[in-house]
């Protein structure tokens, strides 16, 4: 039941989140479709190994980026269209929110531990979008 | 044959008009420069900032600069998908450059979503995240409204053309008040699932990974303006809440 929530909740969001940065028409379905899939890599990977969480995120953004970049030839559109809300139910958000939030009320030592965990898993999710698109793109210009 | 100034004004407006729609740098240049080199222009020169584009190309042997600044910054993934179709024709088929030009004024009215699915948009961003942090049907509704009503507080903003930061506190404290409002009430019985619900639409989650993406392009100059952005709004989310929670704790 949780999980089904969260499944519903996330394809909700990343629609959401497609409409807000102007997607329009059948892109909109691939755009949600991205930001579930990454959803769904990421609870698999984090329910098997719970105590790897940044490189669960590392693995999620690559599938991600896979299908996006699949997505993006088969529609003809900048991979960018279907990245961005991939990536919305990865990035972390409420973290962010957490770090600054311990900031403004003295609470060093929580605001450090969450700056460093957020920056780590930014960086995760940075670097399995761009290690896939960097292979995508080397194998087109050859 | 058109002139080498034409050419090279029409490839600025092109980068300019993708940058305002939010894409990076290295899809600004290098459209830009496929664009040049389509007309003949083979030996350009494209350096783009997240503020500013400037092109050379050499026309007789003397060289033509032209410049321009970047006013705003914006995420349109419609319209740039439209720019990047229209670059992909000219690179094909070379229209002549009034014709190009035409088809790039039309992209430019084209207007983005409707401020009621902005709305609905920004509703549903708030509704969807409080059931994820666990809201029950009253937190939910809480974030919903107060998600709404932030997106109609940023276009009374945008109108007067208020900074990234100013608008994130405004926003923050006005979705911490609303979901006060409710806890008060006795209408919301998780509140801090419902505020995180509605705040999820203003923090800068996108921003900051972008900005990693950036950095690991080497693209260090962009990244930084991203870094200091998303820096900026989430202490902005920050600052707005904590009013809130300080004028709670004066209250009650």
């Amino acid at each position: 039941m949780r999980l089904f929530l969260e499944f519903i909740s996330v394809a909700l969001s990343s629609l959401a989140f497609s409409v807000i940065f102007n997607t329009k028409g059948k892109n909109l379905i691939f755009s949600t479709l991205s930001g579930v899939i990454s959803w769904i890599a990421f609870t698999i990977v984090f329910y098997i190994l719970p105590e790897y969480e940044t490189p669960a995120y590392l693995f999620a953004a690559a599938v991600m980026t896979v299908f996006c970049e699949i997505f993006a030839r088969v529609r003809k559109t900048p991979v960018t269209v279907f990245l961005v809300t991939g990536l919305i139910p990865l990035v972390p958000g409420k973290l962010i929110y957490d770090t600054m939030l311990n900031f403004t009320t003295n609470n060093t030592q929580l605001f450090f531990s969450n700056l460093v965990r957020s920056v780590g898993i930014a960086a995760a999710i940075a670097l399995g979008v761009m290690g896939v698109s960097t292979l995508f793109r080397k194998r087109r210009k050859a | 044959m058109k002139s080498k100034g034409t050419i090279l004004n029409f490839a600025v407006d092109v980068g300019v008009e993708l940058l305002n729609c939010g894409a990076e740098i290295q899809r600004v240049e290098e459209t830009m420069t496929r664009i040049l080199s389509a007309y003949g222009c083979n030996d350009a020169e494209v350096s783009a900032t997240p503020v500013n584009i400037i092109a050379t190309v050499s026309d007789n042997s003397l060289p033509l600069t032209k410049s321009a600044r970047i006013k705003y910054r914006d995420t349109n993934l419609y319209r740039l998908e439209q720019l990047n179709a229209l670059s992909r024709r000219i690179c094909e088929t070379k229209p002549d450059i009034l014709l190009a030009r035409k088809q790039l004024a039309k992209i430019k009215e084209e207007k983005g979503s409707s401020a009621l699915a902005q709305i609905s948009a920004f509703a549903a961003v708030g509704l969807s995240y409080a059931i994820f942090f666990g809201g029950t049907a009253g937190d939910i509704v809480t974030a919903l409204i107060a998600a709404a009503m932030t997106r109609i507080l940023l276009y009374l903003l945008d109108r007067q053309r208020y900074n990234i930061f100013f608008k994130s506190i405004l926003s923050a404290t006005l979705i911490a008040f609303v979901t006060l409002i409710a806890e008060i009430t006795g209408f919301s019985h998780n509140p801090e699932s419902a505020m995180t619900g509605a705040l999820m639409t203003l923090v800068p989650g996108i921003a900051l990974t972008n900005c990693m993406r950036d950095f690991m392009a080497e693209d260090y100059l962009s990244g930084m303006s991203g870094l200091a952005e998303a820096i900026l709004t989430a202490f902005g989310i920050a600052i707005g809440v904590s009013v809130m929670f300080f004028a709670k704790g004066a209250v009650l």
